[in-house]
């Protein structure tokens, strides 16, 4: 599989904690004292010396392993907001289309409010003569090098190294779907058994980005389908139900 | 000033969030038998010309149940906008737009507040990064100088003046306020206090909507 696991705060195992409550904007967090240090993930901002929500969803966080350093912070809070909107954030994978070719660059629309330019130059062995050969309507999958509110966002289809680490053209097939993005943060959860489950019966591959759109590619159009349909249905599903589900499919599948 | 206690209530709320699959957020709200759907998209791409460096771009379309859109239209656009414009951290999404369309259903009395809550449900829904949420009522009085809160059409019939007030929900302070016909001041803030206590119970549903939207998650985890 070449999906990338995201280590960003959403999907670094959230063990429930007892606070964990539903909030709507404009409520106030008690629970973070105005004098301790803490990171206020999304959804969250400081008003004065007080914090205060500012999406509706369900308050959650995690504490930091302590510090000798005065000024460490203790934990991170955040709010698991659902949402189809994407908005670019930086080093997030994403799957994008190519629009059109302009200059060096291609645009790629990846969901956001406007199209992502991505360099001829940014992909893997790539030089000022052998260019990538991608057409517009080809699915990329990128990671997001730049992705600022008053800027273009900015994608690149290698790694720190030159590597191209699953990224590229998505080609041979598969099946692209959209997904709300509190979907995809579950189906990254290192908590969610999903594709482990889905994995051990089915051969599959699978590019997940954080924009909310899922690319699969199975052996036949038929087991593309069903795969596409238990992502989708898995949403309010725990794992419980999420292994039964995979049960059930993998006989259909086979025909039972 | 003779205030009836059963004038003083609202009528029955609802909303289903999410009924629409193209928007990034969207609603059914109704109150009592005014309905209306409301639809978010945002943040989204902008029109060249309408674009602003310092914050999001925000458009409201409102179009009556039947026929063409008129002036009526326009004026509870203009409020909307500024509504919205105010209540949302537009600053977060520059060069963006924030698309709000609303399409009454059934026009049964509060028109204007029906269509204010359901914006902000929607907002809600669109997950948009807000400062406040917003809540809007409207009170009638009649000529003995009774207030209702939230008539239907029937029972505003009598009524000699309408007023339409929008409070936030940090501080509970006037947002917006429409007035039609006479007021006179005790009149005004008898109304003004019995809209203000009508937006609670609103607040309280709106906090109960999102409870119902997240119930499964907080069971899962």
């Amino acid at each position: 599989m070449p999906a990338e696991m995201e280590l960003d705060p959403d999907n670094v195992s959230a063990k429930s904690s007892p606070s964990a409550r539903v909030v709507i904007p404009g409520d106030p967090v008690p629970e973070i004292p105005p004098s301790d240090v803490v990171i206020l993930g999304p959804g969250l901002r400081r008003e004065g010396p007080h914090a205060i929500v500012t999406r509706p969803g369900v308050l959650r966080h995690k504490p930091l392993p302590s510090s000798a350093e005065k000024l460490a912070p203790k934990a991170i809070y955040w709010v698991d907001t659902h949402a189809k909107r994407y908005v670019a954030a930086r080093g997030e994978h994403v799957i994008g289309v190519i629009l059109a070719k302009a200059g060096d660059t291609f645009r790629v629309d990846i969901g956001t409010s406007e199209p992502a330019s991505l360099s001829f130059m940014a992909f893997e062995g790539a030089t000022k003569k052998n260019r990538p050969n991608a057409l517009p309507g080809d699915v990329v999958y990128a990671k997001l090098l730049v992705a600022s509110r008053d800027m273009e966002p900015e994608l690149v289809c290698v790694d720190a190294y030159g590597k191209k680490a699953g990224m590229g053209v998505l080609s041979g097939g598969g099946f692209v779907f959209t997904t709300p993005l509190h979907v995809i943060r579950k189906l990254l959860s290192p908590d969610c058994v999903l594709l482990k489950t889905l994995g051990d019966s089915i051969p599959f591959e699978i590019a997940v980005g954080m924009n909310g759109r899922i690319w699969v590619r199975c052996k036949s159009v038929k087991e593309t389908i069903s795969l596409a349909n238990a992502i989708s249905v898995a949403e309010y599903m725990n794992n419980d139900e999420i292994k039964a589900m995979s049960a059930k499919l993998v006989n259909a599948l086979a025909g039972f | 000033m003779p205030v009836k206690d059963k004038a003083l209530e609202l009528r029955p709320l609802f909303a289903q969030l999410g009924l629409l699959g193209h928007t990034d957020g969207s609603v059914m709200f109704s109150l009592g038998q005014t309905a209306v759907i409301c639809g978010v998209y945002g943040p989204a791409e902008v029109k060249p010309h309408k674009e602003r460096l310092e914050g999001a771009t925000v458009e409201i379309s409102l179009r009556p149940p039947s026929g063409p859109t008129g002036l009526q239209e326009k004026a509870k656009e203009a409020v909307l906008k500024g509504l919205v414009e105010s209540s949302i951290l537009g600053s977060l999404h520059p060069r963006t737009s924030v698309f709000v369309s609303l399409q009454p259903l059934d026009m049964d009395g509060g028109e204007l507040a029906a269509a204010v809550n359901a914006t902000c449900l929607a907002l809600m829904d669109c997950s948009i990064s807000m400062r406040c949420l917003f809540a809007s009522v409207e009170v009638t009085r009649t000529e003995d100088g009774i207030i209702l809160l939230d008539p239907s059409q029937k029972q505003a019939t009598k009524a000699v003046a309408k007023a339409t007030f929008v409070f936030e929900s940090v501080n509970q302070d006037v947002l917006a306020s429409h007035l039609e016909g006479r007021w006179s001041e005790k009149a005004f803030q008898a109304g003004l206090q019995a809209a203000l206590d009508g937006s609670k119970a609103i607040f309280q549903f709106y906090r109960e909507t999102v409870k119902r939207k997240f119930s499964k998650e907080l069971m899962m985890k």
